[in-house]
């Protein structure tokens, strides 16, 4: 992976292997995203209560959640049409915030997951760890979010 | 002598709640949005400068919460709404 600054944008290149473990990352969130149950911690940090109170979240949700979940969708279904062009992304300053949400939902609902408590980028994971190859996508999405921050600053 | 004042309503302040008790927007500490992210969604749903942002994103890193905004509640309801799109945990409670 490589980011670089850009006439008016970022350029972002990606090897084949990454671009198709993010579409399917991608792919998977979207489905996710669709889910409605809150009792899932994942769901629940995506879609977090806005009020203290019981009834005025489950008031505030219901006008705004739908709207959420569209938004989140969008989103990835974005970064999704620019996966779909081979060759370096081309990625519009205007829709840099459209992929540093994106990546962030995937970094959230990951997180969640594999329940991170504070190493921004999952830390040290012995290799025989079944989750370790999670980790360490955990730690690759953080590094793509950091670098297109970093070029943006 | 006397003293003379005058005021003149402006249109984009909205008088109906202007007497009303204003509405906190609070930001949570989180163990997975990163530190250089927060600044960003500052300085995007705020329009904050980046001193300011980074400010107040220090403050969540290590006090665990923020009051980022204060206003008007409808106001403060978009800002969250905003603030949840980008995957920040902002809670609203009435100013005490």
């Amino acid at each position: 992976m490589k980011v670089s600054k850009s006439h008016g944008g970022v350029n972002l290149e990606l090897l084949e292997g990454e671009r198709d473990i993010l579409l399917q990352l991608i792919d998977d969130f979207r489905e996710f995203v669709m889910s409605e149950d809150i009792s899932d911690p994942a769901v629940a940090r995506l879609f977090p209560d806005a009020y203290e109170g019981n009834e005025e979240s489950a008031e505030f949700r219901k006008y705004s959640e739908p709207a959420l979940r569209e938004k989140k969708d969008r989103d990835s279904a974005y970064i999704r049409s620019c996966l779909e062009v081979s060759g370096v992304i081309s990625i519009k300053e205007i829709e840099v915030d459209s992929w540093l949400r994106g990546i962030n939902d995937l970094r959230l609902t990951l997180g969640t997951r594999l329940e991170v408590t504070g190493d921004e980028f999952g830390g040290e994971i012995p290799d025989d760890d079944p989750q370790s190859f999670l980790y360490s996508l955990y730690g690759w999405l953080g590094w793509l979010q950091g670098s297109l921050l970093e070029v943006e600053f | 002598m006397g003293s003379t004042s005058t005021i003149v309503a402006e249109p984009e302040v909205d008088l109906q709640n202007a007497l009303a008790r204003p509405w906190n927007i609070i930001v949570w500490n989180d163990p997975i949005n990163l530190m250089t992210y927060v600044t960003r969604v500052f300085m995007m749903v705020f329009g904050y400068s980046k001193e300011k942002s980074e400010r107040l994103m220090m403050e969540v890193h290590h006090d665990g919460k923020s009051l980022v905004a204060s206003g008007a509640r409808e106001a403060m309801e978009q800002a969250v709404t905003q603030l949840h799109e980008y995957g920040l945990w902002a809670t609203l409670e009435q100013a005490s």
